[in-house]
């Protein structure tokens, strides 16, 4: 086994599952805001 | 319609002349700062002097673009112009060859200076190498003029301009500084007719572009 | 108008694309493994696997930035500037991964990290283009021009994108010789796993766009409630 190559791939994986997934984390907080501010200006009408 | 709109810029730049000067001299200085910082031989200095040649054309080029483009948003003529009942296209035609013939006239100044500065040789085929030239400078004027009337209105529009210019017009300038090598150690057509072609296509691409996008640019 | 996790079918979606995700991870560590055997540099070669679907990804966004701002110019409709505006962020997204992912590759199977070879060049070129573009959207002005201008910005980039290959290939091809193969030189497993993240990764990228859109006009909504319209 090599195990600084194999080092690379899990660096790879890392960066794009983790980037991906903080992506969606960021995607679901921003809406989730954006509601609660929607929300609240209708109520305020 | 189109002569009009040329002969505007034209006779503007011919009263106050600050374009053309403006690039020359900011490129003469350039070129000084070469010879001081490249403290080399000609042989030497020779091999990159293509390319910081045409660097420096990039340079002065977003500085002629930026002012040619600002000069009409001063008085928002721009404005004026945009709502006259004139065909856009016109006005990116005009902008197009107004900006060649600026880049062309500081060419004439700096080229000559280059050379005598830093005592290169001049290059057999005069004649292909002005044409070089002249193409190149119209591909940097059609994407450059693209470019100065998308961002003329944004804020900042002096950085944006070469932020979009120089990746743009990469392969141009690969192109050109490929060609003028190759003509000044004075290789046959042959051996670098691939780079004439993509001079060729990219000048045509963005023309033709031009042309038909510039309708669309900041309608308002 | 409801948050995009309540709606049916971008959870099937979701649901879909973490089970390809998940199995194309496994088929990637263990199927493949018995082919790539020659290759000498094993587990490096598998990084492949997702440095290349994440540049299809990233140029299939580009291209889609084009034909969106296309359409938006000849019909005027906010809709397209929305995709295009998606479409770029998330290729711009793939072209970050291609652009990180690929000096690992090319540390672990050159020894060096960064080669000036045709294809990451261009990738690396258009990025620098979009950063332009995101920075036109921010200081452009009001919408209507923002929307314009960066449709028409989105076009000539793509139009640009085989100049700027070409012309880097004639360039590079003196300074770096790249070994690569073709695909029909490739065996038919390495391809199906190939095309396997190949798929998974477009079907996210629909994903994210269609996420992306939806959140734009949930602002939009924000936008005219602020405003008492």
């Amino acid at each position: 086994m090599d195990y600084k190559h194999l080092g690379y791939f899990v660096a790879v994986c890392i960066i794009v599952f983790g980037s991906v997934i903080s992506w969606w984390l960021k995607m679901f907080l921003t809406e989730r805001t954006i509601l609660k501010r929607i929300s609240l200006l209708e109520e305020e009408k | 319609m189109f002569t009009a709109l040329l002969k505007k810029d034209l006779l503007i730049e011919l009263r106050s002349k600050e374009i053309v000067i403006s690039m020359a001299s900011f490129g003469v200085s350039v070129i000084l700062l070469y010879s001081f910082s490249f403290n080399e031989s000609p042989k030497t200095f020779s091999i990159f002097a293509s390319g910081l040649l045409w660097m420096v054309f990039l340079f002065i080029s977003v500085l002629g673009l930026h002012r040619s483009f600002s000069l009409e948003k001063e008085f928002d003529a721009i404005g004026l112009v945009l709502s006259a009942p004139v065909n856009r296209s016109l006005i990116f035609l005009s902008k197009w060859v107004s900006g060649f013939l600026f880049l062309l006239m500081a060419q004439i100044i700096i080229v000559p200076l280059f050379w005598l500065f830093l005592a290169l040789d001049i290059p057999s085929q005069i004649g292909l190498w002005l044409l070089v030239f002249i193409m190149a400078d119209l591909g940097i004027a059609a994407v450059g003029s693209l470019v100065a009337g998308i961002t003329l209105r944004a804020r900042m529009s002096e950085v944006l301009l070469p932020i979009l210019l120089f990746p743009l017009v990469s392969p141009l300038l690969i192109a050109a500084v490929k060609s003028t090598d190759a003509l000044m150690v004075g290789l046959p057509f042959e051996e670098w007719k691939v780079w004439g072609a993509i001079i060729f296509t990219f000048v045509i691409a963005f023309s033709v572009t031009g042309v038909l996008i510039f309708d669309y640019v900041s309608e308002e | 108008m409801n948050s995009f996790n309540s709606k049916r079918i971008p959870n099937i979606m979701a649901v879909i694309i973490i089970i390809m995700l998940g199995a194309g991870l496994k088929i990637v560590v263990d199927y493949s493994l018995t082919v790539d055997k020659e290759a000498g540099y094993l587990w490096a070669q598998k990084i492949f696997y997702y440095h290349v679907p994440s540049a299809w990804t990233a140029f299939l966004g580009y291209f889609i930035v084009m034909i969106a701002g296309v359409q938006f110019l000849r019909t005027g409709n906010r809709k397209w500037d929305q995709i295009g505006v998606a479409s770029a962020e998330f290729g711009t997204f793939f072209c970050l991964l291609v652009l990180i992912t690929g000096p690992i590759w090319g540390q672990a199977a050159w020894g060096q990290p960064w080669t000036w070879e045709p294809r990451l060049l261009t990738t690396l070129i258009l990025f620098l283009l979009y950063i332009g573009y995101f920075m036109l959207r921010q200081f452009g002005g009001h919408y209507e021009r923002v929307a314009r201008n960066s449709a028409v910005l989105g076009i000539i980039a793509f139009l640009d994108v085989p100049i700027v290959y070409l012309s880097l290939k004639f360039w590079s091809a003196d300074t770096q010789a790249h070994p690569q193969l073709g695909m029909s030189e490739q065996s038919s497993l390495v391809l199906n796993v190939f095309f396997f993240n190949l798929a998974t990764f477009t079907l996210l990228f629909i994903y994210m766009v269609w996420y992306r859109i939806h959140i734009l006009k949930l602002k939009q909504k924000q936008l005219e409630l602020t405003h008492g319209l």
